[in-house]
């Protein structure tokens, strides 16, 4: 993280939500920043309370979920108790979200030239007459050969990849200042996610997009991003610089979903981690992530865990820490 | 992106091809063996008092209950018979049709628009708005067509008007309830949510985004609630609380001859035949032009 003002800043964000058996805890407590060009990857497996954080983020949470405490500033202003209004000029021109499957984040029915002129449309970013040139423009850039027929087309008559570029198209033609791109490559083959990938980078570095990368592909992480933040059942377990994470992570966690990335380099056997994560509601105390741990000891389940911090934005969840090194 | 180009940027030039193949749409000769003839008999139920047909008021009793000309005693005057007053069938029945498609397309209009709209705003919105629409659907649902029609027409008096407001009341929850429970499959979607975080506004979701989306659900509802209100407007002046005479429509034709069915078939044959063969008409339209204008329907 440089020095400069964070473009986001999100401070002990907890979101909580009713459910039939009592309330649930999906995310708690969750702190990080995002600067101008970072690539933030937020990891998790599926159920650790990433789509949620993307959705109490932007103000759109289900309407049995509520945040309930921390807050989120952006450029220096508060947003979460902003009003709605406000919130929305925010949200409109200053963010973008990019989903995980791009035939459901178009709309089926409208022309691909009609669902990026509304978006432009929503913030008078772009004068009316000056937007047929700009949507060109802007899907040239991201690689699309003859863009007046991409404008043309209905979503279902895109290939995959073309709909996730396009899909991008709409999330950031208003030029947003921050990117929320949940699950964006999960749906994609790998030579499509390699183009994606790229386009990603390009935002952060040419344009100074800061880009927050939900996922659960640690080794996409490693290839896009800056800095990693490991979730697990709505509590950061872990969080540094990639090199930091990735060469010596403290958490059996993090340790664990590095195991189960498939290396074929190494001809190791792939490691799964036993059982799913929890589902955590009130009143839940000791490490979350306990019952599925071959380190866990009784203490583990005992009470709240301490964050060890190691460094700005490095540190672990953990009382009983692997060391640094220990393969 | 000059010379490096990836494999996804090449697909696209081959891909996006597509949409400009000249081939023809489904359901294109559906829609007009299917329209032309509504057209046809609109246009010809518009133009009846131009046409050089029979008066169908005119009352001649020496020539009643003359059968259609194919059969027995029929003759070229009155190709599809008469009646018991000796009036032209062929003539009624095109003067039946005005009535009878003027009441059918408006009260399914009426109730598609109020339905529609609330279903919408229920579905969309949430909440206690959702709350209070889905109670009145259901009470709306409960409550009894021709009770609700007696009540209304002794109220009101049996006019057109009362009749399109009854077969509208009737109809429109049909669409909230279905509408209701699409559009709360669609706001979930992540389009609706980009949307949203986007700061669109919701009447410009709803209406820009969420209604092409329903488009074609609201076609085929609608093309079967044509057929469900000419059946009931023949069913109401059937029972004496729909079109009286002098004003002729196809159900009322239907109530006037079913004394007589047994010695005079025609007069509740071609009237019947007439409602069966356009509401199974506009049945197959409203699916020629779902499966002609969904732009999804290429992707199937």
């Amino acid at each position: 993280m440089s020095g400069a003002e964070p473009l986001l800043d999100v401070r002990g964000l907890c979101v909580e939500c009713d459910d039939p058996l009592g309330k649930i805890i999906p995310v708690e407590d969750l702190s990080f920043a995002l600067a101008a060009g970072d690539i933030v990857g937020l990891v998790g497996e599926s159920g650790s309370g990433k789509t949620t954080v993307l959705r109490g983020l932007t103000g759109q949470l289900d309407a049995n979920c509520r945040v309930i405490g921390g807050s989120v500033s952006f450029r220096g202003q508060e947003v979460l108790t902003r009003q709605a209004s406000h919130l929305d000029r925010i949200r409109g021109s200053e963010v973008g979200v990019i989903f995980q499957n791009a035939m459901t984040s178009l709309n089926p029915v409208l022309k691909v030239k009609t669902q990026i002129n509304e978006m432009l449309r929503a913030h008078d970013t772009i004068p009316h007459d000056q937007r047929p040139q700009w949507m060109r423009q802007q899907l040239a850039q991201l690689g699309f050969l003859d863009p007046d027929r991409v404008l043309g087309s209905y979503p279902h008559q895109l290939s995959g990849g073309m709909a996730q570029r396009v899909a991008i198209a709409v999330a950031t033609c208003c030029r947003p200042s921050i990117v929320f791109a949940d699950e964006c490559t999960t749906a994609l083959d790998v030579t499509v996610q390699a183009e994606v990938v790229r386009l990603m980078r390009d935002l952060a570095e040419q344009q100074g997009t800061a880009l927050l990368f939900i996922t659960h592909d640690l080794a996409l992480v490693a290839e896009l991003c800056t800095r990693v933040i490991v979730l697990y059942g709505g509590k950061v377990v872990e969080s540094g610089t990639i090199d930091q994470v990735m060469q010596a992570p403290h958490h059996p966690y993090t340790r664990a979903l590095l195991d189960a990335v498939p290396l074929f380099a190494e001809r190791r056997r792939l490691v799964g981690i036993a059982g799913l994560p929890p589902v955590v509601r009130e009143g839940f105390s000791g490490c979350r992530f306990a019952e599925r741990c071959e380190r866990a000891v009784a203490e583990c389940r005992a009470g709240a865990i301490p964050w060890t911090t190691l460094g700005p934005g490095h540190g672990y969840l953990c009382i009983r820490p692997l060391e640094a090194g220990a393969f | 992106m000059g010379e490096a180009l990836s494999p996804a940027a090449k697909a696209d030039s081959a891909a996006s091809t597509a949409p400009h193949r000249r081939v023809r749409h489904p359901g294109t000769v559906q829609v007009l063996a299917t329209g032309i003839p509504l057209l046809l008999l609109a246009a010809a139920a518009v133009a009846a008092p131009w046409l050089p047909i029979p008066d169908a008021g005119a009352i001649d009793l020496g020539s009643s209950l003359s059968p259609p000309v194919w059969a027995d005693g029929g003759g070229w005057d009155h190709v599809l018979g008469t009646d018991q007053l000796g009036r032209d069938l062929g003539a009624r029945l095109l003067w039946g049709a005005r009535l009878t498609l003027l009441i059918a397309f408006s009260s399914t209009i009426l109730g598609a628009i109020v339905g529609t709209t609330l279903g919408m705003l229920a579905g969309y919105v949430r909440g206690w708005t959702d709350f209070a629409i889905s109670r009145v659907i259901d009470a709306q649902l409960a409550i009894p067509f021709l009770l609700l029609a007696i009540t209304i027409m002794t109220a009101r008096g049996q006019s057109v008007g009362a009749i399109v407001a009854v077969l509208a009341i009737i109809g429109w929850a049909q669409y909230a309830r279905v509408i209701r429970s699409e559009v709360l499959t669609l706001r979930s979607r992540p389009f609706i949510l980009g949307l949203q975080i986007a700061g669109a506004s919701p009447a410009r979701i709803i209406f820009r985004h969420v209604l092409p989306n329903i488009a074609d659900t609201l076609l085929v509802l609608a093309t079967l609630q044509v057929g469900y209100v000419i059946l009931a407007e023949s069913a109401l002046s059937f029972i004496g609380l729909g079109v009286t005479s002098p004003d002729i429509s196809w159900g009322a034709m239907l109530a006037d001859g079913r004394e007589l069915m047994t010695s005079a078939w025609w007069l509740v044959a071609f009237p019947g035949l007439a409602i069966t063969l356009v509401v199974v008409l506009i049945s197959l339209l409203g699916d020629g032009l779902k499966a002609r204008y969904d732009p999804r329907a290429g992707a199937r």
